[in-house]
């Protein structure tokens, strides 16, 4: 049975400053609980995600100086919205879409162990192709053992990763 | 015995979602088991590729609960279905082209793996081992398949079902992580 080892050389998997908001998956984490509740406030990332109030500051800052988000009120405390993000990364044969699905994905490797297990095996990159058959699973166009034998996965992997990753497409 | 002569069949695309046996999604199946006073049959194939595969342990490491469902008493494991008998080998075949259909793929690429629980199904009714069937999987080409393609064989609709494992028990669906949503 064919267990690959991530390639950390594929298109997600190397560096580049937007990649920052991809290879932190707090970071990424709080952009999506922006993304999913427009007009939040800093307090409220903080009580809900429990994040020290001090990395919130300072990861806030950064995706509004990224442009990810940006402050949607005039007035204190002050409100983030997040922008979308679609982002089109070729490298030689591979094509990767970077969304706020996506950075979602990242950032349930927090708290979701099989999302952090796939990740450590597979790079961001097989995350983003897994993403994909995702997309299509939900649609009703693929097996689990579809995915498994045209990514040389097992079918159990695939299915793990399915199952963790299908309210990501859901939502 | 089973309830009204239903047999329940359960993939691993399910047995997966459910993870670990401390899980409330393990223990939900469990429950439902109980609850229907059944004992849910699992293939082969199904039992191998949740038991057998060497990425198992990174993520069960307590191992497969599947072992010990079957040593609770409440999953077993079923024979292959029987190719020799042409009616489940031609359903088989038709859940290959159906599966390859749905999927925009050729049919190379559905195997065994994918139609041996339409078999099992029709093995089932044809044998008169149940009056009804039960497939739970979350693939829905082959929940399909198995909807549209048993009933050719002289059954009724309302002796095949086919649930996804959180129609089969809503506390399947639960456990996801929520603070997105």
């Amino acid at each position: 049975m064919a267990t690959r080892e991530a390639n950390w050389d594929t298109p997600l998997d190397t560096g580049g400053e937007v990649f920052a908001l991809l290879g932190n998956p707090r970071k990424a984490w709080i952009y999506t609980y922006i993304d999913h509740h427009p007009a939040t406030t800093i307090q409220a990332i903080v009580e809900t995600l429990d994040l020290p109030q001090r990395t919130v500051y300072e990861y806030v800052d950064d995706l509004e100086a990224a442009g990810f988000i940006e402050q949607s009120n005039d007035g204190r405390p002050a409100e983030y919205t997040a922008h979308g993000i679609d982002l089109q990364l070729v490298a030689g044969d591979a094509e990767r879409r970077i969304t706020p699905e996506l950075v979602e994905a990242i950032a349930r490797r927090i708290r979701d162990d099989d999302v952090d297990t796939y990740i450590d095996r597979h790079g961001l990159d097989g995350l983003a192709v897994a993403l994909d058959y995702v997309r299509e699973y939900v649609g009703g166009s693929v097996t689990h053992r579809i995915m498994a034998r045209e990514q040389e996965l097992s079918p159990l992997e695939a299915g793990v990763i399915l199952d963790a990753l299908r309210p990501v497409v859901e939502d | 015995m089973e309830r009204d002569g239903e047999i329940v069949f359960i993939d691993s695309s399910v047995l997966i979602s459910c993870g670990r046996r401390d899980s409330t999604r393990f223990q939900a199946l469990a429950r439902e088991a109980r609850q229907r006073d059944a004992v849910f049959r699992i293939s082969p194939q199904v039992y191998a590729e949740v038991t057998g595969d060497p990425a198992l342990d990174a993520y069960f490491p307590d191992q497969s609960p599947v072992d010990e469902a079957v040593r609770e008493g409440w999953m077993k494991v079923t024979e292959s279905p029987a190719y020799s008998d042409s009616d489940v080998s031609t359903v088989m075949d038709r859940a290959r082209n159906f599966i390859a259909n749905s999927s925009d793929r050729s049919e190379d690429i559905v195997e065994k793996a994918d139609t041996e629980i339409v078999g099992l199904a029709l093995e089932t009714l044809l044998d008169g081992a149940g009056d009804r069937v039960l497939v739970v999987t979350n693939d829905i080409p082959l929940g399909e398949a198995a909807e549209s393609l048993l009933p050719n064989y002289g059954f009724d609709d309302e002796q095949i079902t086919w649930l996804t494992g959180s129609e089969l028990a809503a506390e399947l669906a639960e456990d996801f992580v929520p603070e997105f949503d």
